[in-house]
């Protein structure tokens, strides 16, 4: 047991992707949402907790893996279509290190990307055996991460208003997490920190001990929060709900003060996809073969201009060093100042979406690194620790009922139901309202019916991605995202009948339970009780 | 969708590293090979291979699979695939040292295309629901797929993906067609009821001062109670939202605390409901209003309750936390200065709070924690570039050694070779000879180019 520090920080990454697994088509552009997040971010993590590792490095990180996420990465097709992906990459950075021979500048990061994206192949392949998710059970194996877990498909909880919705979400999310990582998870990310008063006693049932809210969400509770955001408190079902802290976020993915802007950091729009010749990258494109990114980013920032310098890998390095020292240095006088308000060490919970790290912030990992470097070996008044470390050395917190929030735009649910996206849920509604139907008129379903109302389970479950809603609320992939409810409400509808009317049209419900095969232990029976 | 071009660079050969893999991955499957390497190695030839359910495999399992693939299907072959051009080799006789100079001034406008939209994926708005297969599918039927039952059974594989292929470079995509084959078609699964045939409306919250409401009506409901309003002479004037503020009360359809109205279209099927009021409980009804001022009800919706804003005036004894601690933990939570005064961060605060209404989140900076601000805009920005590359193409016999600047390129089945080179302005020379398979013959050129770009204006 390590001596009382001034306080404590919690790094909270949140890595979540949607179902997107298209077997029907042989290149399909959204798959890449995945292949881009394991090659930028989620293998140069694992990079990260294995060098930290093997320096002997003390740290401690909490991460969130969705069940969608991990259900994609343990799936064999994905698989099999990563290592396809990063070859073609690769083989496309092999060919920018000839085409630049008269650009030495370039040449250099040419190779630069070569050398990672073969490390990435082999750590993918050959480390891991292509599945990631046994990659980050290991790191959670030796004590250092923290894996929790999210609802079964990110669905938007506060939108739902059946608690038999709630609950699917919420004992899918753990079950799958069982089954990949070999125990009970302790705590949940709740899907953008939607949260719902009620919701915790679902959340008790399926023995998660805590989870997160917005800064608001522990500020504006009731009775008033002794300790602001700066330690955890009781739920009346006795889950903890730890708020999060704004100042710290801010440092790292705010517009005017962010680090990730910084002008030398790598420049993410600048992409070969877009800035080579159509009929060089074209072969690279997946989908209809629009341009879009691949992944080869040649310059930096620069500034607030067109005119882009090319990127230095040794000048980003050390300004992420910087960085990692600024957050530091921060952090120690945010704790000092805490700690004098308060008659017990702050914990300060930073919460971000993953993907933040190296698919948007290329340097995000090193940055993560020299921190976590720094933490163990420059100071001692910060420490690094998870929300069950903490609540283990203080199991004495005060008991407050949070108030609703999100950390959407706003605070609220706006994001997730406005002009956009609002006419997706009288279609949820209804869909679990006929699943608690059928549910409840075939409790001892066999055979094809069975599979039928579980594969309904599924298709419900996958509609209610908080995805959707999201992206069309931000209207890029607008087709797609209303595509995506289209395809899952009009089976989960089709699906329905047939088993009401004794139908089951057992090829197409072979075809749709080879399209969307994820959870293949769901079970309709959850749905039984209304609730 | 343009046509796929043949043209493209020779690959700088790591052979070895490609052998080696190829070596590692290969296919020649012999049962003691196979046993004799580990779990990780074996679960990586099944991924190639497309075993399936192989992530759960025990290693013999593996090693059973992998024989059991292997003998079944086609042969698979451990090199690129042979790409099936024509083998009469172009043969080159180029051997003469020319001299190439060009100079380049741009005559022809274009616009870079494709301004990067911020999202999370990186793509062009292009909706991708029912994406056209890749151009450079195989002609030749695919088997169909014999999927029995379980969902992880995923269609039949074909051949494994290849190793890093020199398919590319001849501008064409590798038969691997990991997953997709004939299928059932499920296109009229997939459509959104325009109803339900429901009764009832549904209310939810947005935030502490919006509601959303959406419903459904029958129209023979609607008409029997337009019927019943024209027997008691109150013919319908308009469709009405009655919302209901229930707080602390068990409704029973006439004691709210209040209620206002709102009126909608006759074909609305939605509505956003200004309550302005944080911590109340409302539910509403639909209903029409009479000529005389009667209120008819259609549907009744659930009952919901909006979140309180702002400090709660509950303090718990047990943690009594003083007034300006409170606000000065507000102000750090929201990224404040630290240095000023309560009744200074008190006002600030509030003011903050108040701005919520309005724009900004208080403490949510953006949506799940894109960066922005990072792009520049460039909307109004007239965009013109032009850049140059130098393309070098030849061809000998398919044995032949070539190198270029003293490297050896690979070539492709047929002795042709292509490679490029991106042009910034000046002379720039590049050696190419070949040497024949018994070294008996060797020929070179030197390409010279001198390239300039002229500002025409």
């Amino acid at each position: 047991m390590r001596s009382e520090p001034t306080g404590y920080l919690s790094l909270v990454l949140h890595a979540h992707l949607p179902y997107v697994r298209h077997p029907e088509h042989e290149h399909f552009l959204e798959e890449d949402w995945l292949y881009e997040a394991i090659t930028e971010t989620y293998i140069p993590l694992l990079w990260v907790m294995e060098r930290l590792c093997h320096d002997g490095i003390d740290y401690r990180l909490t991460m969130s893996l969705t069940p969608t996420l991990i259900s994609m990465l343990k799936d064999d097709l994905l698989q099999q279509r990563y290592v396809r992906h990063i070859e073609r990459l690769i083989e496309l950075a092999r060919l920018e290190t000839e085409r630049t021979r008269f650009e030495p500048t370039f040449q250099r990061l040419a190779h630069m990307y070569l050398h990672r994206f073969e490390r990435a192949r082999q750590t993918y392949v050959e480390q891991y055996g292509c599945d990631l998710v046994e990659g980050f059970r290991r790191q959670q194996d030796s004590g250092k991460l923290e894996i929790i877990t999210c609802a079964a498909t990110h669905g938007y909880l506060p939108n739902m208003l059946q608690r038999a919705s709630v609950r699917a979400q919420i004992s899918t999310g753990v079950q799958v997490y069982e089954s990949a990582l070999g125990r009970a998870p302790r705590g949940i990310w709740l899907p953008e920190c939607g949260y719902n008063p009620g919701d915790e006693e679902v959340l008790k049932e399926f023995g998660i001990r805590y989870f997160f809210t917005d800064t608001h969400g522990i500020m504006f509770g009731s009775p008033r929060p002794k300790y602001g955001v700066y330690a955890p408190y009781y739920t009346r079902s006795g889950v903890a709900a730890f708020g999060r802290d704004t100042e710290s976020s801010k440092s790292v993915w705010s517009a005017r003060e962010g680090y990730p802007g910084d002008f030398y950091y790598r420049d993410f729009y600048r992409d070969v996809g877009f800035d080579l010749d159509y009929e060089y990258v074209s072969p690279y494109f997946n989908g209809a073969g629009d341009r879009h990114n691949l992944g080869i980013k040649y310059y930096r920032i620069t500034g607030p201009t067109v005119h882009k310098e090319p990127y230095d890998s040794v000048a980003a390095i050390s300004r992420a060093a910087e960085h990692a020292g600024n957050f530091m240095y921060n952090r120690q006088q945010q704790m000092s100042y805490l700690r004098g308000l308060m008659d017990r060490p702050p914990i300060v919970v930073a919460p971000y979406d993953a993907e933040l790290f190296g698919h948007w912030w290329y340097e995000g990992p090193d940055w993560i690194d020299f921190l976590f470097r720094k933490m163990a070996c420059d100071q001692k008044e910060v420490q690094l620790i998870t929300p069950s470390e903490y609540l283990e050395r203080y199991p004495k917190n005060q008991v407050m009922q949070p108030s609703m929030s999100s950390w959407g735009y706003k605070g609220y649910h706006e994001v997730w139901l406005e002009g956009s996206n609002d006419y997706i849920y009288r279609h949820l509604h209804k869909a679990v309202e006929r699943m608690v139907e059928v549910a409840q008129e075939f409790p001892e379903a066999s055979g094809v019916r069975e599979r039928a109302l579980n594969q309904m389970v599924r298709e419900l479950l996958l509609a209610q991605s908080s995805d959707w809603a999201f992206i069309l609320k931000t209207g890029t992939h607008t087709d797609y995202a209303n595509g995506r409810v289209e395809q899952h409400i009009g089976r989960f509808n089709r699906l329905y009948s047939q088993v009401r009317d004794n139908a089951i049209d057992e090829n197409a419900l072979t075809e749709v339970e080879s399209r969307d095969n994820l959870f293949p232990k769901a079970d309709y029976r959850l749905y039984a009780c209304a609730g | 969708m343009a046509k796929r071009t043949t043209a493209r660079a020779t690959m700088k050969k790591t052979v070895t590293g490609a052998k080696q893999r190829a070596s590692r991955l290969s296919m020649a499957m012999d049962k003691k090979g196979l046993e004799q390497k580990t779990r990780v190695d074996l679960l990586a030839i099944a991924t190639q291979a497309g075993v399936v359910g192989r992530s759960k495999m025990t290693k013999a399992q593996l090693v059973d699979a992998l024989l059991k693939n292997s003998h079944s299907s086609k042969p698979q072959t451990s090199t690129a695939p042979a790409l099936k051009t024509s083998t009469q080799a172009a043969k080159s006789k180029a051997s003469t040292t020319r001299t190439v100079s060009r100079s380049v001034s741009a005559k022809k406008t274009t616009t870079k295309g494709g301004v990067v939209k911020k999202s999370k994926a990186s793509s062009k708005p292009k909706p991708a629901v029912k994406p056209r297969p890749a151009v450079n599918e195989r002609p030749e039927p695919k088997q169909s797929v014999e999927s029995v039952t379980p969902p992880r059974e995923v269609s039949q594989r074909s051949q494994e993906p290849p190793l890093i292929s020199t398919a590319y470079l001849m501008g064409q995509i590798p038969s691997e067609a990991i997953g997709s084959s004939p299928r059932t078609d499920l296109s009229d699964w997939e459509s959104l009821p325009p109803r339900y045939g429901d009764h009832r409306i549904v209310l939810m919250v947005r935030d502490p001062w919006w509601l959303y409401t959406y419903w459904e009506v029958r129209p023979e409901e609607r008409e029997q109670l337009v019927s019943k309003m024209l027997s008691q002479g109150d013919p319908p004037r308009s469709s009405v939202l009655r919302i209901y503020d229930v707080t602390g009360v068990n409704f029973t359809g006439s004691n709210a605390n209040r209620y206002f109205d709102l009126h909608v279209d006759e074909s609305a099927e939605n509505w956003y409901v200004d309550v302005g009021e944080p911590g109340r409980s409302f539910l509403v009804e639909l209903g029409l209003l009479g000529v005389n001022g009667g209120f008819y009800p259609l549907v009744r919706s659930n009952r919901v309750s909006t979140p309180s804003f702002g400090p709660s005036d509950k303090v718990d004894e047990e943690w009594m936390c003083l007034e300006e601690d409170y606000w000065r933990l507000l102000g750090a939570a929201g990224g404040f200065p630290r240095a000023n005064s309560s009744m200074e961060l008190q006002q600030l605060l509030r003011e903050r709070l108040q701005e919520i209404l309005s724009s900004e989140s208080l403490f949510s900076e953006m949506p799940s924690g894109r960066p922005v601000g990072i792009r520049v805009d460039r909307r109004r920005q007239f965009s013109f570039w032009v850049k140059a590359e130098w393309i070098l193409y030849g061809g000998t016999e398919p044995d032949a050694e070539v190198l270029v600047n003293g490297e050896r390129v690979p070539l492709r089945s047929d002795g042709t070779f292509t490679f490029r080179f991106a042009l910034p302005e000046g002379e720039h020379r590049v050696p190419v000879t070949a040497t024949s398979s018994d070294r008996v013959e060797t020929r070179g050129v030197t390409c010279q180019v001198d390239h300039q770009m002229k500002d025409r204006f």
